[in-house]
């Protein structure tokens, strides 16, 4: 577990603000070169991870959703995080540390739209979830062997038409015909959705947006409890 | 509930809200700004205020909809009826009371302010040699010796005189050919379908040979009445395709026959075939005819529209991988659609290339002819619509794309959006230097900074008159019509000249450093006031949002990408020239279109707005048969590339989403995008947002300060 922020030497915790506003700006080299920094002076991974990457990518979900920043900016600022990741990644699976939850994300069967739907991995990522993009047009035999197959969480399905959207309550109704039902916590988003319609089709809860799908994934994993690890 | 509220859904307008339970409908539509006629002012005498409950569920407005969600007809309005008696599913919206959620359709004649429909004709030259051709036959009439039918006689008549072979009646016409063939004294005038059908059989001696070019788009229909022997425009009409009512755009259509079946595909297939008739007896008064003297029409559509016309189940269109019934032109007896013209008229819809790119691309190639432009030259064509629909290359190859767009450009999902009608700001100019705005409506002459100085009538008032005049003016119910919203050229304009003015940083966000009295801040976000209330027939405000900015961002990235991808598929890095076409690209203004970066660079000089070409590709087709022939090669001819599956989509889009672009440059641009660089300097405004200039906000710090 990390240590709290305040615990931290004063030049650290300015290292590490250095590194949020890097993160913030999609500045890749200098996420990186944050990240090896802190690393070298004996950070934990799960520090840098925790006070460098994830409470800059928070403030970038905020201003996401306040509309501040734009899908370029954002997409910008994963990528950072992602380079960062790759060396993170195999030190905290080294280091034993508990990722906080395990996602599966896609697109529905019928709909190709990609972008919004790798937003919400590439944040999820950022917000410190294990996430598997299955990509676009995704059927529920796809959807439930991942889930399966990596002890998933989460299932995030996002559809852009009208036309793909009740496909999710397909997948729905098959987790429930398999029992599996309550093993997962149903997130669902895209243009043409809204709360009611996640109602209705008995999903966990509808977000409006990359931010709001971070929000809902952490709200509901602490909910479920401690992850199984 | 006292404060129970009701949700309401306009069309064709598309505007909606929140309305109190026990509303009156009439107050409620006007409160929601849609301007229904009434005369009588709510005595349920005049019945100009009827408007049409829509059944069913709209889950894209989130609403079912029901005729029991009104109050059920009090005296006067039953009375009103049994005098007029009502189309189906009518209502006076002065004697309803809202009960409950509700999809209405204010039909034509009920509208305040008619929609403008730009799809005007375009002057080109054409080969006239249509598939129907009139052919004069003189008979012998039968003896007791020859019994030989009266149909064979003219048959033969027409091989022996002008070489048809085995000419076939149609069996339609087959119980009035003796009396007509009687009725012209054994003479009579053929009109025979591609030489091998008769279609209409008129006694004696007649020139007279009409057809139909048609273009159904998801949101407007036109149609041209042509002569077909001097390809004469004879009339032109032109309405909103009232299957709006079911869903604005081509996904909700899909939904709509998906999830109400067989009837929700018939609601949807009479509907169009409802307003084709009505227009096709419209545009044959106007000509002075009847619709039973046309006997071809010519029908170009979206993929989407296609099916519904056909009376195809258009489920597949709606899901990847998005493959169509059938993509070859299709000829068909107009009968057989249920269209009301010559009993024996022919109906030819135009192949499809793709599942969404549809008969109206192929008329616009048709119309533009991108095949026929030099080797060396790489033309760029763009239909501007809900869906882009592009097309790049040359007489070697053609490539065609369909980009999603959204419906930003034609005026949904922004603030203050509406459609091409009187009131809607279609042209923004903003000073650069004072940041001060004029703008222009339509259905009026004058710019807004003239207009204390011209009168009701449009000619400028004279000192001592003028004031006194303008007031008689408005008693007399003719008040200049001031700004209502803005429709789709008005938010290109105004997005690209708050760019120009150094507002907009090139990422798409008002400039914080900038204050400005018509800069309002809301938080991070702000909105710019293109009219103040005074100039606005609504009495507030019309703005440009952060969010229709944002919309429109992500529309021309769309636009550009989608043409940018295409430009990689053909190993080529500029364009020689570049085509705006669509119902609403004759009013695109090229400047503000490449600013805005929906385009790529080019020289401004061959950037041209060519209007409706799709309608015109439909008019050739009518003209000359053999370009229907010449539509099914270039239909499969073209290459369709699928944009959305190439592996750089992504890095495309959001390449483009920039001003004018993260990082294509645009050399024909230079010296504005130069003006605006040093614009936003001048005022301190940093290009590239970072953390750490993203605090302080002009609410912090206020100029001067």
């Amino acid at each position: 577990m990390e240590d709290a922020f305040d615990s931290l030497p004063a030049e650290v915790q300015h290292h590490y603000r250095n590194m949020q506003d890097d993160l913030y700006d999609g500045i890749t080299d200098a996420v990186v070169g944050g990240t090896e920094q802190a690393l070298a002076w004996g950070q934990s991974p799960a520090n840098v991870l925790a006070h460098g990457l994830v409470a800059g990518m928070d403030v970038v979900g905020q201003d996401f959703g306040a509309g501040i920043l734009f899908v370029p900016e954002v997409l910008r600022a994963a990528a950072a995080m992602k380079a960062a990741m790759e060396i993170l990644r195999p030190l905290l699976t080294e280091t034993g540390v508990e990722k906080i939850g395990v996602a599966v994300i896609g697109t529905v069967r019928g709909d190709i739209h990609d972008i919004g739907k790798n937003l919400v991995a590439m944040m999820w990522e950022g917000a410190g979830f294990e996430v598997h993009n299955l990509g676009v047009n995704v059927d529920a035999d796809k959807f439930v062997a991942k889930l399966l197959e990596v002890n998933a969480d989460i299932l995030g399905m996002s559809a852009l038409l009208t036309t793909t959207m009740p496909y999710m309550a397909k997948v729905i109704e098959r987790l429930e015909a398999d029992g599996l039902r309550d093993r997962f916590t149903v997130l669902v988003g895209g243009a043409p959705l809204n709360a009611a319609f996640a109602e209705d089709i008995r999903a966990d809860a509808y977000c409006k947006d990359a931010a709001e799908a971070v929000q809902a994934a952490r709200a509901l994993v602490q909910q479920k409890g401690v992850h199984r690890g | 509930m006292p404060s129970e509220t009701h949700r309401i859904v306009f069309q064709p307008s598309g505007r909606q809200g929140e309305v109190p339970d026990g509303a009156n409908l009439l107050d409620a539509a006007r409160s929601l700004g849609v301007e229904i006629e009434s005369i009588c002012n709510g005595r349920q005498t005049c019945g100009k205020c009827q408007v049409t409950v829509e059944e069913g569920t709209f889950p894209k407005h989130g609403i079912i909809s029901s005729a029991g969600h009104l109050t059920t007809p009090d005296g006067r309005e039953t009375h009103y009826w049994a005098k007029n008696p009502p189309l189906p599913g009518r209502r006076l919206a002065c004697a309803c009371e809202v009960r409950g959620d509700l999809a209405l359709f204010v039909p034509e004649e009920s509208q305040a302010r008619k929609q403008v429909v730009r799809k005007a004709v375009t002057e080109r030259a054409i080969v006239i040699d249509p598939a129907i051709r009139l052919y004069y036959v003189e008979v012998e009439p039968p003896t007791l010796e020859h019994q030989l039918g009266d149909w064979d006689r003219v048959a033969a008549e027409l091989d022996l005189r002008f070489g048809l072979k085995d000419v076939r009646l149609d069996p339609v016409l087959l119980g009035g050919i003796q009396q007509t063939i009687r009725e012209g004294d054994w003479k009579v005038t053929v009109t025979v379908w591609q030489d091998r059908e008769a279609v209409r059989v008129q006694p004696g001696y007649v020139e007279e040979a009409y057809g139909l070019a048609v273009d159904i788009g998801t949101t407007t229909v036109a149609m041209h009445l042509c002569d077909l022997r001097t390809g004469a425009v004879l009339a032109t009409a032109s309405r909103m395709n009232p299957q709006v009512a079911y869903g604005e755009d081509l996904m909700s259509r899909v939904s709509y026959c998906d999830m109400n079946g067989d009837a929700g595909l018939a609601t949807l297939h009479n509907a169009i075939i409802d307003a084709l008739n009505e227009l096709a007896a419209e545009a044959a008064a106007e000509a002075g005819i009847t619709a039973d003297a046309i006997t071809d029409i010519v029908l170009v559509a979206n993929s989407v529209m296609h099916h519904i016309l056909l009376d195809i189940p258009p489920v597949e269109l709606g899901q990847s991988p998005f493959g169509p019934a059938i993509s070859d032109a299709v000829d068909i007896k107009a009968r057989d659609l249920g269209l009301r013209l010559a009993p024996g008229a022919q109906a030819h819809v135009l192949p499809l290339e793709a599942g969404h790119v549809g008969a109206d691309n192929v008329g616009v190639i048709l119309a533009e002819e991108p095949d026929k432009a030099p080797a060396d030259e790489v033309w760029l064509i763009i239909d501007v619509g809900t869906n882009g629909e592009i097309l790049l290359g040359n007489s070697e190859r053609l490539f065609s794309a369909s980009s999603p767009t959204g419906p930003a450009f034609e005026g949904a999902q922004i603030r203050h959006g509406m459609r091409a009608a009187p009131g809607a700001i279609e042209r923004v100019r903003i000073d650069g230097e004072t940041l001060e705005c004029r703008f222009k409506v339509i259905g009026r002459d004058a710019w807004n900074d003239t207009w204390d100085d011209e009168t009701e009538d449009g000619r400028p008032k004279t000192e001592e008159e003028g004031g006194e005049r303008r007031k008689k003016g408005r008693q007399a119910g003719s008040a200049p019509i001031l700004a209502a919203g803005i429709c789709g050229s008005g938010i290109i304009e105004a997005v690209a000249e708050l760019f120009m003015a150094g507002v907009l940083a090139p990422d798409g966000r008002f400039a914080p450093e900038i204050s400005h009295g018509r800069l309002l801040w809301n938080g991070p976000k702000a909105e710019y006031v293109i009219a103040w209330p005074h100039e606005s027939s609504t009495g507030r405000a019309i703005v440009v949002t952060s969010d229709d900015v944002r919309n429109i961002q992500l529309g021309k990235a769309a636009l550009y990408s989608g043409s940018r991808l295409l430009m990689n598929r053909m190993g080529i890095d500029r364009v020689d020239r570049v085509l705006l076409a669509g119902a609403f690209g004759s009013y695109i203004d090229p400047v503000h279109a490449m600013v805005l970066g929906m385009i790529p660079d080019c020289d401004l000089a061959r950037v041209l707005t060519v209007g409706n070409s799709a309608g015109d590709g439909a008019r050739i087709a009518m003209l000359n048969k053999a370009e229907r022939e010449e539509a099914r090669r270039l239909a499969r001819w073209t290459n369709y590339i699928g944009i959305a599956m190439e592996a750089d989509f992504q890095d495309a889009f959001v390449g483009a989403m920039p001003l004018p672009h993260a990082s294509d440059a645009f050399p024909h641009l230079a010296e504005i995008l130069a003006a605006a660089t040093a614009r936003r300097r001048a005022r301190g405004v940093s290009d590239v947002f970072t953390r750490r200039n993203r605090r302080p906000r002009p609410a912090d710090t206020p100029e001067g300060a």
